[in-house]
């Protein structure tokens, strides 16, 4: 999920409460630029480093950099190293594919960090530099001790889990505003449900939405714990 | 919720040949039956459900009569009750469509649904209006699609942009005698559509919308802008009914259009069984509105609204 600066909105703490949700993976985006400044992602990366303070039990963060900057690996492992991130973000201002995320895959795989990647096949037209899932499917091909996250489950998810299946060091989220019957059922069919983690696109989207996605789908109740938490905090390496 | 209807109003039955729903298959569950499992599942207690054929072919005629056919068969099972209510299929710009409001009358509709972008046609057309306007007066709700799924996974030969809300509230102004029931709106849709036609709540009037501020920055007497404002939306007619089917965000969405709008506004909707019914459900119970709002939005509301045609009453039930 991705907050407005740094606080998040008091909507979402208490709908989490109420629901039960009792982690918060945050990015954040910044002014939500698609190329945005070295300096945008680096407060970005301070407003998340002040979430996790204010709710240290329920804010984890993840870095978010353009890799287009060549600070942007130093950036990721201090936000890691010092900061306790757990993981790296990357949105639309560069391909999965391009030699400039490289680095930072590498640096990912050293750190043993996730790397959620933002992934949409548009019909309508992609954002110049917006990843396919096919892209992201690539990269992981690529670096097979990086666990991807491909984001949406790519959109368009009956394409975004044929793009992805064989590569089984990509799982997919399902956070955002597409809530179309059986995608869930899908992703845990085809992937199987080790790779399929909730997200829920907060704050543009609404948390109880999403969650409703997973708790309404019909997979077995096993699968539902995985995708509701476990398979993140595997991936994480958090201390349950 | 216990004793409260829970009323979708934005359901289908038939095939939707761009997806495979998997919860669906095998064939022999792609049926009513399954439907009715699935919106049951999510504690949904009666669906008002539109024939998807009727967006494929250009008459509605046909797909009209099987849903009939559907819905009589399942009302002559045992426990099924009124579970389904039809909502046919009406196409303003195809030859006959007077027989299609005939027939909806005939089989106690208490709406019709319009699909204008896959029909090919435009709501400020004569032809739109005129049947709109020919369908209120027999008492028949008018629910209109704003699109079926999301633009950016259309088939590439087959695209169809959504109708736009402006048009939408211009119908509303247009035929106030209407009751209009915009379905799978986005939230800024929702957000311009309600603002556009009808009822803005007292406190938050203060709160023009994207589209009223332009305006109003532009105005150089505001006190006349504001009033033409209120003038040409038709504010106080609220004729306007949100299914919140296409809602799905942001955060507290539901708490947002009802401290806006007023809960008289909102209606429960699933797009289902192309969507998840559950996260409609959901995002309502999870909304923070006050409990008797609460249940106005998942059934009260349109309970009042979707009286059988000849019934009917153009009052805004419930509208703040």
């Amino acid at each position: 999920m991705h907050p407005e600066g740094d606080a998040l909105d008091p909507r979402l703490l208490r709908q989490a409460q109420r629901l039960g949700v009792d982690r918060l993976v945050v990015s954040s985006l910044g002014r939500w630029g698609y190329e945005p400044t070295h300096e945008e992602c680096e407060q970005a990366n301070r407003d998340v480093r002040r979430l996790t303070q204010q709710h240290p039990r329920l804010v984890l963060g993840l870095a978010y950099v353009n890799p287009c900057h060549p600070q942007a690996v130093a950036e990721f492992e201090r936000c890691v190293v010092e900061w306790g991130f757990v993981g790296l973000k990357l949105w639309v201002a560069c391909r999965a594919t391009d030699d400039r995320v490289r680095p930072l895959l590498a640096k990912a795989g050293e750190l043993r960090a996730p790397v959620l990647h933002h992934a949409w096949h548009k019909i309508t037209g992609n954002l110049p530099h917006e990843s396919y899932p096919e892209e992201v499917a690539r990269a992981a091909c690529d670096f097979p001790d990086v666990q991807f996250i491909m984001a949406h489950i790519g959109g368009d998810w009956v394409r975004g889990l044929r793009a992805v299946r064989h590569q089984p060091n990509v799982s997919v989220d399902t956070a955002g505003s597409i809530v179309e019957c059986g995608m869930i059922e899908q992703a845990v069919a085809e992937l199987g449900a080790r790779r399929v983690i909730f997200g829920s696109d907060a704050h543009g989207a609404d948390l109880a939405v999403n969650l409703a996605k997973v708790t309404g789908a019909r997979i077995p109740v096993r699968a539902r714990r995985l995708i509701l938490g476990g398979n993140f905090a595997r991936l994480a390496r958090l201390r349950r | 919720m216990t004793g409260t209807p829970v009323i979708d109003v934005n359901a289908y039955l038939g095939e939707w040949p761009f997806r495979a729903v998997r919860r669906l298959r095998p064939l022999r569950e792609r049926t009513p039956t399954a439907l009715r499992r699935l919106l049951e599942g999510a504690g949904i207690t009666r669906a008002l459900v539109s024939p998807l054929a009727a967006i494929f072919r250009q008459e509605c005629e046909s797909a009209n009569a099987e849903l009939a056919r559907a819905v009589r068969r399942l009302r002559a099972l045992r426990g099924y009750g009124e579970f389904f209510v039809p909502a046919p299929a009406l196409n303003p710009a195809y030859p006959g469509w007077e027989d299609d409001v005939q027939a909806a009358l005939t089989a106690g509709a208490p709406g019709v649904r319009l699909w204008p972008n896959y029909h090919a046609y435009s709501l400020a057309d004569t032809a739109a209006r005129v049947a709109v306007a020919q369908a209120a007066a027999a008492g028949l709700a008018i629910l209109i699609s704003l699109r079926m799924q999301d633009e950016r996974h259309h088939h590439p030969r087959m695209m169809v942009p959504a109708v736009p809300a402006d048009e939408v509230a211009a119908l509303a102004r247009a035929v106030p005698q209407a009751r209009i029931i915009a379905c799978m709106a986005r939230y800024g849709e929702a957000e311009s559509l309600l603002a556009a036609s009808g009822d803005v709540i007292p406190q938050a009037a203060d709160r023009p919308s994207p589209s009223q501020r332009v305006i109003l920055s532009k105005a150089k007497d505001l006190g006349a802008a504001q009033g033409k404002l209120r003038e040409g939306s038709g504010v106080g007619e609220g004729n306007v009914w949100l299914d919140l089917s296409g809602v799905q965000g942001p955060v507290g969405c539901v708490d947002l259009l009802a401290e806006r709008f007023g809960a008289g506004r909102l209606l429960l909707g699933t797009g289902a069984p192309l969507q998840y019914p559950l996260p409609a459900v959901a995002k309502v119970l999870a909304s923070e509105i006050a409990s008797d709002d609460r249940d106005r939005v998942l059934g009260l509301n349109a309970a009042s609204l979707l009286t059988p045609a000849g019934a009917a009453n153009t009052d805004s039930p419930g509208a703040n």
